[in-house]
Parts: structure tokens; sequence; C-alpha cells
């Protein structure tokens, strides 16, 4: 009696719409690892999209990196100051840099860069009905297009992580030289003495699954992009839309599930 | 005039032989989406060697009946026949063997943006002819190039062609594993009238050069009347007529005429 009377609730088309959505991504995903485990694979693709995802987003990467790291302190300095820690300010900001905002800013910028240029770039090709020549040409455009994209973002991205880490720590050094004088040898010491594996591990990890996430949600938006340029703009804002909010989503889980392991 | 029904029972066509065995056979085809039925039995059968033209209005259903036939869209109820293989019954490996076989010339010209005019050729060849040589892949893809008329565009991107050589390339993409049939999307729409005609006659040649056997997809009268040895007429989802071009053209049927007006 119960499942008819919830099977005759009218339920809101936004909400329709939403779980239509999950839905339909989650058959993608499932696509994705079957595709991903069937020969013959598409090495050649795979490389040339860790080099276009990976390397090209790397100065980017590195200049947002460099400066989250300087202004960080530089905003951090005066707060620390007033409560006479001043001293800690390189230990302060690597472990909020290692631990929380490099790994999501960097995804946020991943997200808004390769998430919207998957999307853009299937829908596109969607439209110029390039996947179905694809299709026509005995290649299956999903292997070859959406498994080498993703498997390259979900790679790539956690690589890209650590060296905006890296780089941000040294935006930090010279954000506490600004005002101070401390060597490079103390800074770093300093640092890498405050750093566990249990900062930088679980940080690194979720860097797969966020990766993961803007691959899929930009690949999925893109393949199944609707007819005409509209369409293409639709699926390129909506990828990154989505991916953010997904990272979001999967670093509030993950801080969940490293507490309860009791990681954190 | 023949009616489709006849058409299709007797397999006849101008200048084709009677007895040859159709390589591509439609029959009781129905596809709708939604509620639009776009293929309402309809019914159609191409003979080896033969150029058939498919007339119809926008929105009738012609690209998707071809999209049908290579099997890139599964039919709601019939049979599709192509080169012996029951088209809705492949899976993904038959599709492949198949469609080494049959050509697809897309009304986007579906060029991929991103490689260059040499590797849009070798795409293809790479899936199906992986046994081929890299001097023997470069002599086919100039081969290709040359009969099409275009050697010089093989290290061009598509961006830096204008949409008759996109359209020549395309074609020559199609070509390059020597397909038995070739299904042509609107091959002329979106050019001037010159460069439609002068891709009508391409068509006209690679079929004679390659020995291949069409469906063109069009509403284009110039490229029908240069291409077709038969014109089947589609209206209503049903193949409502079919002949050669002058017969259809005499014809007293209103809705026919409608399209030689």
């Amino acid at each position: 009696m119960y499942v008819s009377l919830f099977l005759e609730m009218e339920i809101p088309k936004s909400l329709r719409t939403f779980f239509n959505e999950a839905g339909e991504i989650a058959a993608f995903t499932t696509g994705f690892f079957r595709e991903l485990i069937r020969p013959k694979h598409e090495f050649r693709e795979f490389i040339k999209q860790c080099y276009i995802i990976g390397y090209k987003s790397l100065p980017l990467i590195a200049i947002t990196g460099f400066i989250m790291g300087l202004v960080l302190t530089m905003q951090l300095r005066p707060s620390l100051t007033s409560y006479g820690v001043e001293a800690e300010l390189p230990v302060m900001v690597s472990l909020a840099v290692v631990r929380e905002i490099g790994p999501v800013i960097t995804a946020l910028i991943f997200a808004g860069k390769i998430g919207s240029s998957m999307g853009a770039e299937l829908g596109s090709m969607r439209v110029t009905e390039q996947i179905d020549a694809m299709d026509v040409s005995g290649t299956n455009p999903f292997k070859f297009l959406v498994v080498t994209r993703v498997l390259a973002a979900t790679l790539m991205l956690p690589i890209l992580v650590v060296l905006s880490d890296t780089i941000s720590l040294y935006g930090t050094y010279i954000g506490v030289n600004i005002r101070g004088n401390t060597s490079s040898s103390l800074f770093f010491s300093q640092v890498f003495h405050s750093l566990e594996y249990s900062d930088a591990l679980p940080a690194t990890i979720k860097t797969f699954f966020f990766g993961f996430a803007v691959g899929i949600i930009g690949c999925y938006k893109g393949y199944y992009s609707k007819r005409g340029t509209e369409g293409v703009g639709r699926a390129a804002n909506s990828a990154v839309v989505i991916a953010s909010l997904a990272v979001f989503i999967l670093d509030l889980l993950a801080v969940q599930i490293t507490d309860v392991l009791g990681i954190n | 005039m023949e009616t489709a029904e006849q058409a299709y029972k007797n397999n006849s066509a101008s200048g084709i032989t009677d007895t040859a065995k159709p390589v591509i056979t439609v029959a009781h085809l129905n596809k709708k989406f939604g509620k639009n039925k776009v293929l309402n039995d309809f019914n159609i059968a191409l003979n080896k060697g033969e150029t058939l033209v498919v007339l119809g209005r926008s929105g009738a259903g012609k690209s998707v009946l071809i999209k049908l036939i290579i099997g890139l869209m599964e039919p709601d109820a019939g049979a599709i026949d192509v080169l012996g293989y029951d088209v809705p019954s492949l899976d993904h490996e038959g599709l492949d063997k198949l469609r080494a076989r049959v050509g697809f010339l897309f009304q986007s010209n579906a060029l991929y943006d991103s490689m260059t005019v040499r590797e849009n050729l070798e795409f293809p060849m790479r899936r199906h002819m992986s046994q081929l040589s890299p001097e023997e892949v470069e002599k086919t893809i100039i081969e290709v190039l040359t009969n099409v008329g275009l050697p010089h565009t093989i290290d061009m991107l598509p961006s830096e062609l204008s949409g008759g050589m996109q359209k020549r390339i395309a074609l020559a993409r199609t070509l390059v594993l020597k397909p038995e049939i070739i299904l042509y999307d609107e091959p002329t729409t979106g050019l001037d009238p010159i460069t439609g005609k002068e891709i009508s006659m391409l068509i006209v040649e690679v079929q004679k050069k390659y020995n291949t056997s069409s469906i063109i997809i069009s509403h284009d009268m110039k490229c029908v009347e240069i291409t077709a040895d038969r014109v089947a007429v589609l209206i209503e989802g049903k193949n409502y007529a079919t002949g050669t071009f002058d017969e259809l053209k005499q014809t007293n049927d209103s809705k026919v005429k409608a399209f030689f007006e």
C-alpha cells in the first residue's frame, strides 16, 4: 500500500530531472569501467590526453598555486601576530595548503579548465556528427573519447596538486620573507617537520576522485550534449558547475571518512 | 512510374539487371520518435552498382533511414539487410565488419577538426587496415586525395578548407576503405550551385571508378538529376513512389510533382 501511495505521489519536475541525470551519470560511469577493462586500449590517445590535460594545465596551476601560498601567508600573518604565534606561520600555511586548500582550489581550477573544455569539445563533436563518424569508421567513440579523457583526468590531477602544493610552499616562503627573514632551510625544515603522511596521503588520494569526477561529468555533459551551438555552451557551463559541486561533495565525504578512520 | 511496393517486390531499376541480388534490402521498416512516426512500413532495395536517391522533404526521415541502414540507430520494427548482414541484430564487432564495407558521407562532413587531412584519412585505415605498412597507407591516402582533386591539402586542417573542399575530403575519407556501398547524407547541402554540381559529378565519377553502389539522400534536384539511376520518394514515412528521374518528373501525382516544380 505504501509503495503504491509512493508511486502515486507527484514528484516535482526538478527532482525528477535530478534523479534522471544522476541515474544517467551512474550508467555513464558503469560504461567507463566496462570499456576501461575491455581491450583494445587507445594508448596513443590516452598519452595525448595526459599531455593536454596535465602538461598544458601546468602554467595555470603553477601560477595559482604560487599566488595561493603567498596570499594565504599574507592574510594569516596579522592574526597570528596578534596571538604572538607568528613563528608558526610556515606550519599553519603548509598544513592548510597540503591538507585542504591546495587539493580543493587546484581541483576547482581543473574543473573550470578541463571540465569546460571536455564539455565543449565533445559537445561540438556531437553536434557536428564527428562522434557518429567515429562510430561509422569502426572506432568505439566512448572508448576513444571518454575513457582516455577520464583516465587522464584521474591520473593528472593528483600530479598537478602535488606540483601546486610544492609551488604554493615556495609562495609561502616568499610571503614569510616579505616581512621577516627566514632562511629557506629553516622554513622547509619547519614545514616538513610539521607535515606527516596522514596529512599528505588522504589529501592526495581524494584528488584521484576529484579528477575522476571532473572527467566523468565533463565527458558526460559533452557526449550527450543536445543538438545545436546552444547545447554546446550549456554542456560546457553545466560541466563546470556540476564538477565544482562534485569536488565539494567529495571533499566533504573524504573528511568524514578520514575522521571515521582516525587519520584526521 | 511504378509503385514502391512493385519496386520493392520486383527489385527493378533502369539499367540494372533484375536478377541481381540487392546489396541493401529494407523491409517494413518502422521508426518513431515519441509520437512522431518518421518511417512507417518503409520498403526499399538497392542493387549492386546502382545509385538510388531518396527524395523527401526536410524532416521526412531520410537521414534516419540511412542511419538505420548503417546501424547508428535501431529500428522499432522491420528488417534491414546490408551485404548479407542483418543489421538490427548485429553486435559491435558485427557492425565494425559491416562498416568496413560501407562508407558514410555525413551532411556536416564530420571531419575531425583537431586532425589534419592526412590524420583524418589515416583514422579509419588504422582501425580496418592495420596490416598495411606506413608506405601503403601513405600511397592510398595520396591516391584517394588525387581522385577527389585535392592532393595538396594533405597537411592542412579542416578549418583551412572551403565547404566544397571539406566535402571532397569527407568523400576521400570514405573512399580509403574502398567501400562496396556509400551512403550520402545530403552531399550538396550548404554548397553553392556550382560546387554542388561539381560534387554531384564527383559522386558519379567515384561510383564508376570504385564500382560502388550508393544511396543518396537529397532534395537538391540538380544533384538528383546528375546522380540518380533510380529515385525513391519518401512521403509520410513510406516509399511513396519509385522510378527514374524522368519517369517521376513526368508523373501527374501532385505529391511527387511538387518536388520537380
